[in-house]
């Protein structure tokens, strides 16, 4: 298929000059993006829950919880290095803390042991650091089969892969097991997507009743990840930290001073 | 002028060193003073989180009761602390102004439902869960933000800030907000989304096929 030209201008203008997505327009690429998204939602209903059903149903709830903790685990060199870029000494500490412990006494990261004893978890990413320099989070993008991103989001995981993939498959593991480099991407890409399908099924009834109850579940998702993103780069995920300003303002604030009276709730 | 301009760094140490004074005093004064007000404002809307989060939990803990009783009880809960009326305004923004009386009135009727029915089949998941209340936080318009955490269980950490407003001089909950995602504005900009392409009859009548779908399902389900 040849890209089109309208796409292809659009991204090319949108990168160049990322004010193109403001607060009031986080979504410029809204046409494109429903589409990869309706393409997502098929490609889940018919090939990713049904295979993590049958995960679910095979594997056990403390083995889906122990995988994840595992995956985390994984996950603490590059948390390690963005708490660094963003100059957080003391969540580094704890970050090197939660990796002993936890691939230790919690036989390789299964079971999250720093978590009990109250070490402080920090979730960093790279996207997060390139926010908290100042870049803006540019156009929200879903990408095929891997979902909801902005562009500074998505450009963040590929310096986090990257630098994992350096970090734990070149050297070690798959030089040990003898492995190309075509062979070791296939393997980062295997457990990249062993991930997924964990968590996909942790997740079943939750992602289910959500999509039954949404009036616009293509909206609903866009809303909750970029808030959460948001709340994320700030480290504000204990209260509301809105762009929008109006949130919790009452239109009718100039109007007649009955207005306080008004009250629906006892009907 | 000029020597001014080459060192800009400067003078703008000098213009911050002549206010360290003033903001000295202002922490001082105005800190003490404020915190002491936190706290006895945010006292009331705090408690009130606390006891309705323990009630919940032992609500959901009795599992040997069929779990239709305690959706109920929790709906009846959950119809007492939240204000519906402020909620329904907030998520229709500039909307509920075109709403006379009778759709109004319909509006949060619906609104209520879909949150005392989608909350209540959820919960209904969750019993190893435990909610402590960790602090509190002034917003602006005289709002209360209590935070909580979940402890245990599948979201184990999770953050979930509960924010309150008086009116009528009864504290109530007016928004909830997940890992930094809130209620509100996730149903404003669908419902939103609805009114773009369709009138508020239009939105009514999806409230009304939702609320009944899910109900069915309890009925099936129990």
């Amino acid at each position: 298929m040849k890209p089109s030209r309208p796409l292809f201008a659009s991204l090319l203008l949108c990168l160049l000059e990322i004010g193109c997505a403001t607060p009031e327009r986080p979504d410029p690429w809204e046409p494109m993006n429903r589409k990869i998204f309706a393409f997502n939602e098929t490609v889940d209903r018919y090939a990713l829950e049904p295979v993590a059903k049958a995960w679910d149903f095979v594997l056990p709830d403390f083995a889906e919880t122990g995988l994840d903790n595992f995956f985390n685990n994984l996950q603490m060199p590059t948390v390690f290095a963005n708490d660094l870029l963003q100059w957080k000494p003391k969540a580094a500490f704890y970050d090197v803390l939660r990796l002993l412990y936890n691939t230790t006494f919690g036989l390789g990261g299964f079971i999250d042991i720093a978590t009990m004893v109250e070490i402080p978890e920090s979730d960093e990413d790279f996207g997060q650091t390139l926010g908290v320099w100042g870049v803006p989070s540019g156009p929200y993008l879903v990408m095929p089969l891997l979902g909801p991103y902005t562009i500074r989001s998505g450009f963040g995981q590929i310096v986090d892969a990257t630098a994992a993939s350096y970090a734990y498959t070149t050297p070690f593991w798959f030089g040990v097991a003898g492995l190309n480099g075509a062979e070791t991407a296939g393997a980062s890409i295997g457990q990249k997507g062993l991930e997924l399908l964990n968590l996909r099924a942790i997740y079943l009834e939750d992602i289910a009743e959500n999509r039954k109850e949404a009036f616009d579940y293509y909206v609903f998702i866009r809303n909750a990840y970029l808030q959460n993103r948001r709340a994320r780069v700030l480290d504000q995920t204990a209260t509301a930290v809105t762009e929008e300003e109006d949130l919790y303002y009452l239109d009718d604030e100039d109007g007649s001073a009955d207005d306080e009276e008004e009250d629906y709730d006892d009907l | 002028m000029i020597s001014e301009a080459r060192f800009p760094l400067f003078r703008l140490r000098r213009g911050f060193v002549a206010l360290l004074p003033a903001f000295a005093m202002l922490c001082g004064i105005a800190l003490p003073v404020r915190s002491a007000e936190d706290a006895s404002i945010a006292e009331e809307p705090r408690k009130l989180i606390e006891e309705t989060a323990d009630q919940i939990v032992s609500i959901l803990a009795r599992v040997d009761q069929p779990s239709e009783i305690r959706v109920r009880e929790i709906e009846e809960i959950a119809y007492d602390i939240f204000d519906f009326t402020t909620m329904s305004k907030l998520v229709l923004a500039r909307n509920w102004r075109k709403l006379d009386k009778s759709k109004r009135a319909e509006f949060v009727r619906e609104f209520k439902r879909l949150l005392s029915r989608t909350y209540g089949t959820r919960l209904d998941r969750y019993n190893q869960e435990k909610v402590e209340v960790y602090g509190t936080q002034l917003e602006p318009r005289n709002d209360v933000s209590v935070k909580t955490r979940i402890v245990g269980g599948q979201f184990d950490g999770a953050e979930i800030a509960y924010r309150l407003r008086k009116r009528k001089d009864r504290w109530r909950i007016i928004d909830v907000v997940i890992e930094g995602v809130s209620l509100v504005s996730n149903y404003r900009s669908q419902f939103a989304e609805v009114l773009n392409g369709g009138t508020i009859d239009d939105l009514l009548a999806k409230m009304r096929d939702k609320n009944f779908t899910i109900d069915e399902e309890k009925t099936e389900a129990g």
